[in-house]
């Protein structure tokens, strides 16, 4: 029969009977090897609970058990304890790790989220097409209008000489209403994109709540460049500006006056 | 059949683009009665109040959608003749199987092109 292992937890309390957790484990261990044994799974797992809590609240972390010399339990070759609490210290730096970056896109204190400016951008590009394309659309209006008007006042000989071209005005016309209606179906993709990323920024704020980060480290600045971008001048790339914000070009000429 | 185009129609988007070009198409077709509603609900009030022709509405619209306009234009006995066609760009099978259930009279996928507007109302209304 093999002989039952023993771990490092196991050989550290044993010598701690001054510890609850030793005491604890002791007594169910005794009523483990007990014949009668009465010992219930949720007590075994209570006290493996805070064995391990125990365990953990001793350790010091970012050091890896390995390494470090301070460490409270054997650390020694191919101890399985050794295993498992080096795993646990990875497990707690990508937990870190995670918080960071989780804290990183909620704004701080007083900042706009990124969602929101990113938000107000996709606006911008609705608002700006379709004042672009309300001029056309008025301009190509203005076309056909004018073409009428040149039907009404020529006489009828000429009508006939360039009655192609007036046609050809009007088709033309309609065409460029017909792509006018760009505006309509780019407007409903952002309207999708703009819903994803509601839909994003709140499975976010959930897990902002399940971990507790009260302040972030974020800002609304949006990224204007990639951030592999190696261009000496890439912090003065911005883009175009919000209504109101930058200088009119009133402004620029004033500063060349 | 022969479409009459002093009929009074209604163009239905709730964009303004959109609302604008099929209103010019229809005047190009030589409709010289159209009036616009920029959602169901102001669709609902002048249908209400109008004799219409015929209907032309955009689909995705809030809150009132295209379909529920349909639904409700379908459900009133003094309305429900009134030639619908959906001009959208939702174009999955579901879709169009939805507004024929619906008792659309056609539909016509954005973006499309003067003639097939032409030829959607030619085919509820009869021969240009």
């Amino acid at each position: 029969m093999t002989k039952p292992r023993q771990f490092t937890i196991e050989i550290n309390n044993a010598g701690q009977d001054s510890l609850p957790e030793a005491t604890a484990f002791e007594k169910l261990k005794s009523k483990a090897d007990s014949a009668t044994s009465d010992v219930t799974i949720d007590e075994i797992a209570e006290v493996v609970k805070r064995i391990i809590r125990d365990e953990l609240s001793q350790w010091e972390l970012p050091a890896r058990a390995d390494t470090d010399s301070h460490h409270p339990i054997n650390v020694s070759g191919d101890d399985p304890a050794h295993d498992i609490l080096s795993e646990l210290a990875e497990i707690q730096t990508h937990i870190a790790t995670t918080r960071a970056e989780i804290s990183a896109l909620k704004p701080g204190n007083g900042e706009e989220s990124q969602f929101s400016s990113a938000k107000q951008e996709l606006q911008e590009i609705v608002d700006a097409t379709a004042k672009a394309t309300n001029d056309i659309l008025s301009e190509s209006e203005r076309i056909v209008e004018i073409s009428g008007m040149l039907v009404e006042r020529l006489p009828n000989d000429q009508i006939e000489v360039i009655g192609e071209e007036l046609m050809a005005l009007d088709n033309a016309s309609t065409q460029i209403m017909l792509a006018c209606g760009f505006q309509d179906l780019t407007g409903q993709r952002i309207t999708k994109v703009v819903n994803t990323m509601i839909f994003v920024e709140e499975r976010i704020n959930k897990l902002m709540e399940l971990w507790k980060i009260e302040e972030g480290t974020g800002s609304s600045e949006l990224v204007s460049v990639r951030p592999d971008d190696d261009r000496p001048d890439k912090d003065l790339l911005n883009g175009p500006q919000k209504e109101g914000e930058g200088i009119s070009q009133n402004d620029i000429d004033a500063m060349f006056a | 059949m022969a479409v009459d185009r002093s009929m009074r129609v209604l163009a239905v988007d709730d964009y303004q683009t959109m609302l604008r070009i099929i209103s010019n198409l229809l005047q190009q077709l030589g409709f010289r009665n159209i009036d616009t509603a920029s959602s169901g609900d102001e669709a609902l009030d002048k249908i209400n109040s109008n004799q219409y022709g015929l209907i032309i509405s955009d689909w995705n619209m809030e809150p009132m959608t295209g379909l529920q306009l349909l639904q409700n234009v379908r459900a009133k006995d003094e309305t429900k003749a009134i030639p619908f066609i959906m001009v959208t760009a939702e174009s999955k099978t579901e879709n169009v199987v939805m507004a024929r259930q619906a008792g659309v009279s056609n539909y016509i996928v954005k973006p499309f092109n003067a003639e097939t507007l032409k030829q959607k109302i030619s085919s509820v209304l009869g021969e240009f």
